[in-house]
C-alpha cells in the first residue's frame, strides 16, 4: 500500500497503517527533535508525543507533503517542550563532571552502526559537538529552519508548510541562520575534520 | 568575510546555493559571484557551512515509536481540567458581573422613586394629623364622664338622635342595610366621617388621635374588660394610644431573621471565580 493509501486507512482509524508511516518517518522525526531540543530523553518523549498527536489530528492533514506535515507536528511538540523548559528550568540532581557532560552531549554509542574507525568516530563526535553547540545558540525559529533544510534535507516548500510561514520568511531565516552558523563554526575550525578546513572558510 | 554585503544579497546567495531562485535571479547571482570577490567569498563560506551541516551525524532512534491502542485511548486529563476550571472561572465572572449590573440598575431606579414616595407619605400623615387635632381637643370631657358605647353593626332601628344612653344598645355605624339614621353614634358624630374618609382616601395610617376618638364611640356591657375582636380597649385603657397591636407586629417582624441572599450569591460567585482561576493556572503550569 502506498503512502496515500496508508494515510487514508489511518484516517479511518487503522492503527497498523499509521504505524507503517511511523516506521518511515521516525528517524527523521527523532533527529529533528534531537537537534531542536538538544536533549536525548526530551527528544525521545517529544517524538512519541508528536506521533500520537499526529494520529489524533490526522483530520487536519489537507494533503500535500505528509513528511512536512509530520515535521510540523514534531516542530510544534518541540516548541511546546522548549516553552515548558523555559518556564520551569530543570537542574540535574547531581552536578555533572566533565566526563559525564561529554557522554551526555555526545552518546556516540548510539550513533548509526557503521564500520567507522575509532579516529573517524572521534571526528564525528567533535563535529557533532560543534554543530550542536552552534545550533543551540540560534533562536528557535532559525534553528528549526536550518535543521530541516541543511540537516534533514527538506526543500523550502516543505519547510514553509512545516513552520506555517511564507516562503520568503523561510529564505530569510535560513540565510540568517547559515550566517550565524558560519560565524559560530569558525570558532571550532581546529575541531572540524580536515575536509571542512579549506581556505579561509569554516 | 562578507560583512559589506547587504542581507538581501546574502539571502540571494543562500537561495542560489539551494537553487531556489528564478531563472533570471539565478543568472544574475551567478554573474555577481564570478565577477565580485565579496560575492564569491560569501558564496564559498555559505557553501562550506551547508556542507558541514549536511554532514551532521545522524542518530539512530533508541526505539520504535509505534502507537498502541492503549496509547491512543488514553485521555489527557490535565488539559481537560484546565479547560473546565477555566470555563468555571469565566462563567462565574460573567454571572457576577451580570448580578452586579442588575443590582446597580435596581438601586438606581429605586433611588429615583424613593424621594417622591416618602414625601407623599409624609404629607398624607401630616394632613391627617392636622384634621384630627381639633377632634381630640374636643373629646376629653366625653371620655372622662361617659362610659363607652357598644356599636351594633347593621342595626336598622337606630334612633335618630345619638344621645348617649349608657344602659341601652344603640344603632351601629354603617353596616349593611342600616336605616337612614343608622351609621354613627357617639359624642362627636359629625367630625368622624371626614377623618375616616380622609384616611381611606390617602391610605395613610390612622393616627393615634383618630383611634382615640373611635374608641369613644364604643360602649359595651363588659366595657371594663374590653373586646379584643372589635378592637375595644378596656375601660382603664381607653383614651390611650393603641400601641399594643403595632408593637406586636413590630416584634413579629423583628424576631424573624431577614436573609439577603444577593450578597451571599455575589460572594460565592467571586470565590468560585478566584479559586477556579487559580486552579486553572496551577494545572496549566504543571503541563
Amino acid at each position: 500500500m502506498d503512502e496515500a493509501g496508508l494515510i487514508a486507512a489511518a484516517r479511518l482509524g487503522d492503527l497498523d497503517a499509521f504505524n507503517h508511516l511511523v516506521m518511515v518517518y521516525q528517524s527523521l522525526a527523532y533527529n529533528l527533535a534531537v537537534r531542536l531540543l538538544n536533549d536525548l530523553d526530551a527528544a525521545d518523549d517529544a517524538t512519541q508525543t508528536a506521533f500520537l498527536s499526529a494520529f489524533r489530528h490526522l483530520d487536519t492533514y489537507r494533503g500535500g507533503s505528509f513528511r512536512a506535515w509530520v515535521m510540523r507536528m514534531v516542530t510544534n511538540t518541540c516548541y511546546d517542550e522548549l516553552r515548558r523548559l523555559k518556564r520551569h528550568p530543570q537542574q540535574p540532581l547531581e552536578p555533572m563532571g566533565e566526563d559525564d557532560n561529554d557522554e551526555i552531549e555526545s552518546p556516540y554509542w548510539m550513533a548509526d552502526e557503521s564500520q567507522a574507525t575509532p579516529e573517524m568516530q572521534i571526528e564525528q563526535r567533535d563535529l557533532e559537538n560543534a554543530i550542536q553547540h552552534c545550533l543551540h545558540d540560534l533562536p528557535d525559529e532559525f534553528r528549526s529552519v536550518v535543521v530541516m533544510v541543511d540537516v534533514e534535507g527538506l526543500d523550502y516548500e516543505e519547510v514553509a508548510q512545516a513552520v506555517s510561514k511564507p516562503l520568503g520568511t523561510v529564505k530569510s531565516r535560513l540565510s540568517r541562520a547559515r550566517l550565524r552558523m558560519r560565524d559560530c563554526l569558525q570558532g571550532f575550525t581546529e575541531l572540524l575534520p580536515s575536509i571542512f578546513r579549506q581556505d579561509n572558510g569554516v | 568575510m562578507s560583512s559589506r554585503l547587504s542581507p538581501h544579497a546574502l539571502m540571494q546567495i543562500s537561495a542560489y546555493l539551494d537553487g531556489q531562485l528564478s531563472a533570471r535571479e539565478m543568472s544574475e547571482t551567478a554573474h555577481k559571484i564570478q565577477t565580485d570577490p565579496q560575492y564569491r567569498q560569501a558564496f564559498e563560506e555559505l557553501k562550506r557551512t551547508r556542507l558541514v551541516l549536511r554532514n551532521t551525524p545522524r542518530r539512530k532512534p533508541p526505539r520504535n515509536y509505534y502507537l498502541t491502542p492503549q496509547m491512543v485511548k488514553q485521555r489527557i486529563r490535565q488539559p481537560v481540567m484546565v479547560r473546565q476550571f477555566g470555563f468555571a472561572s469565566a462563567f462565574a465572572a460573567i454571572a457576577l458581573v451580570l448580578i452586579l449590573l442588575g443590582d446597580f440598575a435596581s438601586n438606581l431606579s429605586f433611588g429615583a422613586m424613593a424621594p417622591s414616595a416618602m414625601m407623599a407619605d409624609q404629607a398624607a400623615s401630616e394632613s391627617v394629623a392636622a384634621e384630627s387635632a381639633p377632634l381630640t381637643e374636643s373629646m376629653p370631657v366625653t371620655q372622662e364622664t361617659k362610659p363607652p358605647e357598644v356599636i351594633y353593626w347593621g342595626t336598622q332601628t337606630a334612633p335618630d338622635t345619638m344621645a348617649p344612653a349608657p344602659d341601652s344598645a344603640l344603632g351601629g355605624m354603617g353596616g349593611g342595610g342600616g336605616g337612614d339614621a343608622a351609621g354613627t353614634t357617639g359624642a362627636a358624630p359629625l367630625s368622624t366621617p371626614s377623618t375616616a374618609e380622609e384616611s381611606n382616601r390617602t391610605g395613610a395610617v390612622i393616627p393615634t388621635a383618630t383611634l382615640q376618638s373611635l374608641g369613644n364611640f364604643t360602649t359595651s356591657s363588659d366595657a371594663s374588660n374590653g373586646n379584643p375582636i372589635l378592637g375595644i380597649a378596656p375601660s382603664d385603657q381607653q383614651g390611650e394610644p393603641l400601641t399594643q397591636t403595632l408593637s406586636v407586629i413590630e416584634e413579629d417582624t423583628s424576631d424573624r431573621p431577614s436573609i439577603d441572599w444577593l450578597p451571599i450569591i455575589e460572594i460565592s460567585l467571586a470565590v468560585i471565580m478566584i479559586v477556579s482561576a487559580i486552579l486553572s493556572i496551577a494545572f496549566r503550569r504543571r503541563l
